[in-house]
């Protein structure tokens, strides 16, 4: 049942097909998108995405490349609307690494006897593709920035001093740790690498960490 | 395969789940696929399939080709079939996400060329509004996959003002909090 602050899975899942089938029509049709930008669907996406005490993971994902995509080609006063309403998209981190990301695993049942499962252990995959969209809003900031956007270079300044980069490398050795780990798996059939190391060796790894081997 | 038609004991979501694990299987994948596509699409190409029993392996082949870009692509033949499911007067949950899913693929997306006028059609009949939301899902599955695949779908889509539409049942679902108590509990 939905309670204020927090739609049930079922409406949750609903929604999060509005809004993916909303997004597909208008990343093909101008038309299309102009008509749902003057009808106020960044409004709407916005307020899903802040009403929610708890967002599910489905859910987050489906209202962030929504968003990323209308960011990618709008104007100044609707990327600061945006960037607004996701409270200047530093708390955004928090998806990755922090206490967003331990909610979104306890909704998306990541937990064991331990806590929460690390980013290289998830098997969730609409988490993980939750948390890819984040990474995917953070991108179109970073790369507004590059070309110059004002708006664009100063939310990613904060973003920088929130500290992007631990947080992104973060993200990157988990995926890689994943991939080399699937990798294994299909050319030798070896157990997987414990969880907590990468596994590549330190000369390969393009991140060389304290936890490469 | 067989146990794929035997819904008691669970034992058809078991042998799906060891198919689907066997379809990420690196070498055997393809060997699954085609073992899997020569006992599913003769049958589902039979006119005289029970309705029962032709829903259950649409629910299955729905569930293989989400996990699988090989399902997917050997779904093509299928197309003439999908698409005249579609013409039915209801078309089940189960056929509308079969289809959705077809459309993933580009090719199937480009045969189907029918098929969004048809899902305009659906979207607009009265009797769809009162389905249940798991099944109107399916429909926007196929609206969503249709337009990402097929250009022509999406300008269909544009003209029709099917977003409108759809912006105002997101600003219902925001606006209404307890809208969807009881009625998806028993999706």
């Amino acid at each position: 049942m939905s309670v204020p602050g927090q739609f049930s899975e079922p409406k949750s899942k609903w929604v999060e097909q509005l809004v993916n089938t909303t997004a597909a029509l208008c990343s093909h049709s101008e038309k299309t998108r102009e008509d749902c930008l003057k009808a106020g669907y960044v409004d709407r996406l916005l307020r899903i995405f802040s009403s929610q005490v708890n967002i599910r993971a489905g859910l987050l994902g489906a209202c962030l490349r929504s968003l990323a995509a209308i960011l990618m080609d709008c104007d100044s006063l609707m990327f600061k609307k945006i960037s607004a309403g996701l409270g200047g998209v530093v708390p955004m981190l928090n998806y990755i690494q922090g206490r967003r990301y331990e909610q979104l695993a306890e909704l998306c049942g990541e937990v064991d006897e331990s806590g929460t499962v690390p980013l290289a252990l998830l098997r969730n995959r609409e988490m993980k593709k939750a948390i890819g969209s984040v990474v995917g809003l953070i991108k179109v900031y970073c790369k507004k920035a590059n070309e110059g956007h004002p708006d664009a270079i100063d939310v990613s300044d904060k973003l920088d001093v929130a500290g992007r980069e631990q947080v992104l490398t973060t993200a990157l050795c988990a995926a890689l740790v994943v991939a080399a780990a699937r990798m294994q798996v299909l050319t030798t059939a070896r157990p997987r690498p414990s969880p907590h190391r990468c596994s590549l060796p330190r000369s390969r790894c393009p991140m060389t960490t304290s936890r490469c081997s | 395969m067989l146990s794929v038609s035997l819904e008691n004991e669970g034992l058809s979501q078991r042998a799906l789940e060891q198919l689907i694990d066997m379809l990420d299987a690196g070498s055997i994948g393809p060997v699954v696929v085609d073992t899997i596509m020569a006992t599913m699409l003769p049958q589902l190409n039979d006119p005289k399939i029970p309705n029962r029993a032709r829903n259950l392996l649409l629910r299955a082949l729905h569930t293989l080709a989400d996990e699988g870009q090989g399902i997917m692509e050997a779904m093509r033949p299928l197309a003439p079939t999908l698409a005249g499911w579609l013409s039915d007067r209801e078309p089940s949950e189960a056929m509308l996400g079969v289809i959705a899913t077809a459309f993933k693929d580009k090719k199937t997306a480009l045969e189907l060329r029918e098929v969004p006028r048809r899902a305009i059609a659906l979207l607009r009949a009265r009797e769809t509004r009162r389905w249940p939301h798991a099944r109107r899902m399916q429909l926007l599955r196929l609206v969503q996959w249709s337009s990402v695949n097929n250009e022509r779908a999406a300008e269909l889509y544009a003209k029709s003002g099917v977003h409108t539409e759809l912006l105002s049942e997101v600003a219902g679902a925001v606006s209404v909090p307890g809208q969807f108590s009881g009625t998806l509990i028993a999706c």
